[in-house]
């Protein structure tokens, strides 16, 4: 008769030392984080403190950015931020979606591996890279596909050419975290759904995408908050241009005027004239809070969304 | 009908495959095709001259390694998470 092997053994002696030094160390390194994320955090609203005093409110809603006339209204760089981070998530989204459902349900195991791979390889390209190809290629075609729309563009960098360019960029993101949640579907799901006489695409549409539908959001969330924060390569193609607040919010025709992200903003040599001066650093360290708070919201919830799984509720 | 529906998932999906794929593997070809020419041991080893307009990334590549190296350092201990 074998005695069954105890699952967790007290360990004793130097062992159980050095277990409790390395428990208390990892705690500690975690704190450490923490700590850091909140201290960045804390240094953040102090910093920009003189700048909510100043303009108060209107510092969110104001549309007026002029430094030297001490006038600062973020909405502009929030719309361009917005309207660059919409679009690129309109066009990654379905094409994203669209490719992990064939890369996970159609293709047989050797092609979704090859695909797989190809697409996480591409996610891995820095984003300045990206920056250079959007200005060695989108920004001359979208400036071409503007004039053949008769829009006469002052130019190729527009809202429209970094949000292209970011589609491009968080594909990748949404198409490898899709065809994960996909996956996770059991495939005895799949064969029951085939048993029951459900067509390859019903099984599809009918099991697997409503039980990923939770990790399919959270792809898509993520890839957003990825494409709201990105910097060097909208600040490459976007133009840049301050102050663009549309007249109306949902035309389209702004879409293909230069604009100003928050991102790019804070990526522009404004930091650094604006170091001496408290209210001008204020003002800008308040846009990085504001970036901050948008990004951590989005990403939040496709991480809240992506660690349960399972279909929404 | 239901042949009808199957096959436009699967001809839409693959699209989007294609598309993606297509896309993402035409950016590498444009990189390299433009990058690989100017890449040599020179290249890699020189340091640059005449205001960056000529020479190598020896420092620059160095400096990249550098800053990788201390990441790594500073981030591994503290990513080690509690059991």
């Amino acid at each position: 008769m074998t005695r069954p092997t105890p699952r967790h053994t007290e360990p004793s002696g130097a062992r159980a030392r050095s277990s409790s030094w390395t428990k208390a160390s990892a705690y500690l390194f975690t704190a450490f984080t923490l700590a850091v994320f909140f201290g960045m955090l804390a240094l953040f609203l102090v910093q920009s403190l003189p700048a909510w005093r100043h303009a108060g409110t209107g510092y969110v809603t104001g549309t007026e950015w002029f430094f030297r006339d001490e006038r600062f209204g973020a909405l502009s760089m929030i719309y361009g931020t917005i309207a660059v981070a919409g679009i690129a998530i309109v066009i990654a989204a379905p094409l994203g979606l669209g490719a992990a459902v064939c890369s996970a349900e159609i293709l047989p195991p050797r092609a979704r591996l090859a695909v797989k791979l190809t697409i996480e390889l591409l996610a891995g390209i820095p984003s300045v890279v990206y920056g250079l190809l959007g200005i060695l290629f989108l920004r001359t075609w979208v400036y071409d596909g503007l004039q053949l729309a008769g829009l006469d563009p002052l130019s190729g960098d527009t809202l429209l050419t970094a949000g292209l360019l970011l589609a491009v960029m968080i594909l990748p993101t949404v198409m490898t975290l899709a065809d994960d949640a996909l996956r996770a579907v059991p495939g005895s799901q799949r064969a029951a759904a085939r048993g029951l006489g459900l067509t390859r695409s019903e099984s599809i549409l009918f099991v697997s995408l409503p039980q990923a539908a939770r990790g399919l959001v959270a792809a898509v969330m993520l890839a957003l908050g990825r494409a709201l924060g990105e910097t060097i390569a909208v600040f490459l193609v976007v133009g840049r241009q301050d102050n663009q607040w549309p007249a109306r919010l949902l035309a389209l025709r702004p879409l293909t005027e230069p604009g100003q992200t928050l991102s790019s903003k804070l990526g522009g040599s404004e930091t650094n004239i604006a170091y001496g001066d408290p209210l001008h650093w204020g003002a800008l360290v308040g846009l990085g809070l504001l970036l901050l708070a948008l990004v951590s919201l989005v990403t939040l919830v496709g991480a809240l969304l992506e660690r349960r799984g399972g279909p929404l509720a | 009908m239901r042949r009808w529906l199957d096959r436009a998932v699967v001809v839409g999906t693959g699209t989007c495959v294609l598309v993606a794929c297509g896309v993402l593997l035409l950016l590498v070809l444009a990189i390299a095709s433009r990058g690989l020419p100017a890449l040599s041991w020179s290249f890699l080893t020189e340091e640059m001259s005449r205001g960056g307009a000529a020479g190598g990334i020896a420092y620059n590549l160095v400096g990249t390694l550098i800053l990788i190296a201390t990441a790594a350092i500073v981030c591994t201990p503290l990513a080690v998470e509690p059991r």
